[in-house]
């Protein structure tokens, strides 16, 4: 089956953060892969903004020194990292023979990538666009890991991370949210077989949100697949699904 | 009338019949092994070659032509193939100072052992050492050490960020650091919602927001520490696998070269390096576009550039049974003589390491012989100084000139010096060796032994049948015709013609060797089987006809009346006097005119020559020594009141040596006595204060310049050349000229005096002094002591007139 009609859009929502390569390159190679057209979406996290109104003080990131949270500066440094984004997009973008197309967009981290998934047949979003994972190291190894809650669109969730396993050559695993009957088990397996990657199917232990987080810290992926129409994202559950994960997300629509 | 006999023909060219030896043809003699005629410069050789001492090294001097080089090499050849070859050398990485190569010494032909050795050692651990890596023990402990790492991280923020939470705030991420944000409801509070609150509340909150900023401070300064740590963990990892696989494999090779301490250190070295910088065998992406560029443009199968420095330079190897090396270097500029350090270009920048240095001809010539053209070597810039130097240390040490000059400050590589043990055999001009040993303080002691080559060599029975079969060889060795005996003895007759001597043979082989090709030319030309002695005569007439254009050209001047000289009649002070004319390869003899004119005056003979600059010294020590000549014969008691003159007439070039003198003094004392000097005669000499003619050079060419001139307006049977007679040993003379003299048509006239000579120019006695210190009347003598009286008197008298003249004025 094809996740994504011809035509549609990969969105690939990014923040300044550590990732923001290889996001761009799993939303690259899948927008070229699904022959779509890939739309970065570069967030200003409207948060920060607020904070400078509180006189609040940041932490440097390389010495740890205190220094007084500007406006000023906030938007100087998103524009340096916005161009240098849409640069690197433009070169990976013609390297694949790819429509691409970039916007800058201020709002609240989750809240947007959640809007943005609902315009897009796929969202590739690295972790700190949904504002999670301060602090923690890209991870560039590890398997890639799809969150299968049973939805509508579990099965365009499923190809779109079966494909990136293949490409990427790392495992598949998928993290069932129930368990699953061996039947219906033996099709997801099937399906991530025409896709090129072999699923190895687990199940949380504990179906609610903290049981998922926890199995996904253990599984710690490079990249976690969500259905966009799922529980887990029309819950507002995905930011902190990512966080456990300690990964970059691609947010997978069925239409 | 003069006493002097004409010489006989067999006088004037000593031929050659070969005595006792008896042989048809050369191909009849057997090969002349050795060196000929050169006895003193071959013990020289022997014992330069044999005195292994240092400074001990050889300048074969001697003329261009004599075989100085090729003498030199078959020496050195023959005493380097009696020695065993010496080391070999190559260079290697050193892991200390990266910029100082360092040198192993190998037993002859173990150099290129070990650089297979290495080359293969390097090619296993190209293949273990990324297996090892691959290997799942590998793979399972670096994620450990990365997952420990990581969680060591994600717990300090995760507990940082909990501890955010149970304080209502959180930590958000910014595109430069962090900051923490108070929060409600899990959102990041809206500003004014923060200012609504109470103030106390506030105060609450910026009190905690403070205490996570110092903790978040705490983590993020943490942070560096704890990736050090974790590479220093991944480093230990990498050691501790890399040194059982590394130790494994390089265990036989530090047991096959254990006997040589220098290769074991150097694997001693490799193996540490290797353990310390294993990763450089894993396969791995660029870490810039220069590093991506680089490794696309690498020749496919190129060794990293890491992996360069375990190869090893072999730049001097011997095989066991070569013997010593002995080495020519026909190019010698100092990096050919030292070596030198080669770059690469890479990436718009010149790089070099330790495997582009090259060896120099000190290198490949280390523990043998060195042969080196002197001339060459002085031409090149820095070699001579360089070859001391090395000479001097005992070392060959790599620099190149633009370091010596300082010119360059681009780092390069100073390779260790290797020790240096050579024999050098310079050779070259006697010229040179002797502007070397004067001027260069060095020189003499480097250069202790002398190899002096003789240009010519005793003509005895031995030696002549020794050149014999030494022809005989030439003839072999160039696939020549065999020489008939005539040939043959004419090939000797030219040799002592070229050694101008009658006793002598000339040991400038490479003349007589294109001799005898020359005459082999003609003898193909005639379909002749054999070389005969009219192919020997045709190619030395061929040869004196191919350089003799000026020649010709200026007998022709003589002969159309340009350039005035008489063959006939009798003249005062005018006289034939005889020049040898030397343009490259060609010396010919011309007659010049000389004239002498006198009067009264203070004992001045004016050499005009000399006034304006066209007369060499000699020539002028030649004038003055007749000058001398004159005042003590005719003037010893009385001032010589005579004023004479001297010229070259129609010279409009330099004129320099001695040998006119004679001529010079027969045109003078023509000019004194009045009596007319034979212009059928020409004369060479020079002469010394006592009236004794000497000797001279180049006779043959001189006699033979004035009998072409002669012959050519008709030889009259009174012609002839008084030459000196201690000359006439040096006689070798054309045939023509020779048939000319034994036909009585042309005479050769042996002069011990200039008496003799004045008696056969003038016809008149030249006269005994007598027991009253005069001279017998109508003498040559009496005359021009007359001639002399007469100007003293008119000098006295004019003196006297003029002192009456100055007494009166002052009365």
């Amino acid at each position: 089956m094809s996740a994504a009609p011809r035509g549609k859009r990969v969105l690939l929502a990014l923040h300044p953060s550590d990732e923001l390569e290889a996001a761009l390159e799993h939303a690259a190679a899948l927008a070229s892969e699904l022959q779509s057209e890939l739309a970065a979406l570069f967030l200003e996290d409207q948060a920060l903004f607020d904070l400078c109104e509180l006189a609040a003080q940041e932490v440097s990131r390389g010495t740890g020194a205190l220094r007084p949270l500007e406006a000023a500066a906030l938007e100087r440094h998103f524009r340096a990292t916005a161009q240098a984004a849409r640069s690197r997009l433009e070169q990976v973008a013609t390297e694949q023979r790819i429509s691409w197309s970039f916007e800058v967009r201020r709002g609240r981290l989750g809240e947007a990538v959640s809007a943005a998934a609902q315009e897009a047949t796929l969202v590739v979003a690295c972790r700190s666009a949904f504002g999670a994972g301060v602090g923690r190291q890209a991870r560039t190894a590890g398997p890639v890991a799809v969150l299968l809650e049973g939805g509508p669109g579990e099965a365009a969730t499923l190809d779109a991370a079966a494909k990136t396993a293949r490409r990427t050559g790392a495992r598949l695993i998928g993290l069932s949210t129930r368990p699953r009957p061996a039947q219906e088990a033996a099709a997801l397996i099937e399906q991530a077989a025409r896709a090129g990657a072999a699923l190895e199917l687990r199940a949380a232990d504990d179906g609610d949100s903290r049981g998922v987080a926890l199995a996904l810290a253990e599984i710690a992926p490079r990249l976690l697949a969500i259905d966009a129409r799922g529980t887990a994202a029309q819950s507002g559950l995905a930011p902190h699904l990512v966080a456990a994960a300690g990964s970059d997300a691609i947010l997978v629509s069925s239409d | 009338m003069s006493s002097i006999k004409a010489l006989e023909a067999h006088a004037l060219r000593r031929t050659c019949d070969f005595g006792d030896l008896a042989f048809r043809t050369t191909d009849e003699l057997p090969p002349f092994e050795g060196v000929l005629g050169q006895p003193r410069a071959m013990e020289a050789l022997r014992f330069a070659l044999e005195m292994r001492r240092p400074g001990f090294n050889m300048f074969v001097l001697g003329s261009p032509g004599t075989g100085r080089h090729a003498i030199a090499l078959r020496a050195l050849q023959s005493q380097a193939a009696q020695e065993q070859p010496r080391d070999d050398w190559a260079y290697v990485y050193n892991f200390t100072t990266p910029h100082r190569p360092v040198a192993l010494r190998f037993p002859a032909g173990q150099a290129h052992d070990f650089r297979r050795d290495m080359e293969r050692f390097i090619e296993s651990l190209g293949a273990a050492l990324p297996a090892l890596f691959q290997s799942e023990e590998y793979r399972t402990r670096r994620r450990l050490l990365e997952d420990e790492y990581r969680e060591r991280q994600e717990r300090a923020f995760t507990e940082l960020q909990e501890e955010a939470q149970r304080r209502s705030l959180t930590v958000l991420r910014t595109p430069t650091g962090f900051v923490v944000a108070p929060t409600a409801n899990g959102e990041v509070m809206q500003p004014d919602v923060f200012r609504r609150m109470p103030e106390s509340v506030r105060k609450q909150f910026e009190a905690d927001i403070r205490e996570v900023q110092n903790r978040l401070q705490q983590v993020v300064q943490a942070a560096p520490d704890w990736e050090s740590e974790f590479r220093e963990k991944v480093r230990a990892l990498n050691h501790e696998m890399a040194e059982a696989t590394v130790s494994r494999l390089i265990a036989p090779l530090r047991e096959r070269w254990s006997e040589l301490e220098p290769v074991r250190a150097h694997l001693d070295a490799v193996k540490k390096d290797l353990i310390e910088s294993a990763d450089e065998f894993l396969p791995r992406e660029p870490q810039n576009p220069i590093e991506a560029a680089a490794q696309a443009l690498a020749p496919p199968g190129a060794p990293t550039r890491g992996l360069r420095r375990y190869g090893v330079n072999v730049i001097v190897s011997h095989d066991l049974g070569d013997g010593a090396p002995v080495v020519t270097e026909d190019l010698p500029i100092q990096p050919n003589l030292v070596g030198r350090v080669e770059h690469v270009q890479e990436m718009g920048a010149l790089v070099t390491d330790f495997m582009l240095i090259k060896a120099g001809a000190l290198h490949r010539a280390n523990g043998g012989y060195l042969m080196l053209d002197a001339l060459k070597l002085l031409q090149q810039p820095f070699a001579w100084e360089a070859l001391k130097r090395a000479l001097r240390r005992r070392i060959i040490a790599i620099e190149s000139a633009a370091q010596m000059m300082s010119l360059v400050s681009t780092v390069s590589l100073e390779p260790e010096p290797i020790p240096l043990d050579v024999k050098v055999a310079l050779v070259g001009d006697r010229e040179l060796y002797y502007l070397l040993s004067r001027f260069d303080t060095e020189f003499n002691d480097l250069f202790k032994v002398a190899v002096d080559l003789d240009d010519e060599m005793e003509r005895t029975p031995e030696s002549v049948a020794d050149y014999a079969r030494l022809i005989a060889t030439i003839a072999r060795r160039d696939n020549l015709r065999p020489l008939q005996r005539q040939a043959a003895a004419r090939v000797l007759e030219e040799s002592s013609r070229l050694a101008a001597d009658q006793d002598k043979l000339s040991v400038r082989m490479t003349r007589m060797a294109d001799l005898l090709r020359e005459a082999d030319w003609f003898a193909a030309g005639a379909g002749a089987s054999e070389i005969e002695a009219t192919h020997v005569d045709q190619a030395v007439a061929a040869r004196e006809r191919r350089f003799g254009r000026i020649r010709d050209k200026a007998q022709e001047a003589i002969l159309r009346e340009m350039h005035f000289i008489d063959t006939d009649g009798a003249k005062v002070g005018q006289i034939n006097g005889l020049a040898v004319w030397e343009f490259g390869a060609a010396s010919f003899g011309r007659p010049t005119r000389i004239t002498a004119r006198v009067r009264m005056g203070s004992g001045e003979v004016i050499d005009i020559e000399r006034r304006v600059d066209l007369g060499g010294p000699l020539h002028s020590k030649g004038v003055l020594i007749l000058s001398a000549f004159l005042g003590a014969h005719y003037a010893a008691d009385r001032p010589l009141s005579l004023s004479a003159s001297l010229v070259f007439e129609q010279s409009y070039g330099g004129v320099d040596g001695d040998s006119a003198s004679c001529a010079e003094l027969y045109a003078l004392l023509s000019a004194l006595s009045g009596l007319p000097l034979r212009q059928d005669l020409a004369v060479t000499g020079s002469v010394n204060q006592h009236g004794d003619v000497q000797p001279i050079g180049g006779v043959n060419e001189k006699i033979e310049g004035f009998f072409d001139v002669c012959r050519a307006r008709g030889l009259t049977g009174r012609q002839g050349v008084l030459i000196p007679a201690a000359n006439v040993r040096n006689l070798m003379l054309r045939p023509d000229v020779v048939e000319a003299a034994a036909a009585g048509r042309f005479h050769i006239y042996p002069v011990r005096h200039v008496h003799e000579g004045i008696e056969l120019l003038t016809g008149r006695p030249a006269g005994e002094r007598q027991p009253d210190g005069s001279w017998p009347e109508g003498t040559v003598n009496r005359l021009a002591s007359d001639r002399l009286a007469a100007f003293a008197e008119e000098r006295r008298r004019f003196g006297s007139l003029a002192r009456a003249a100055e007494t009166g004025e002052s009365q």
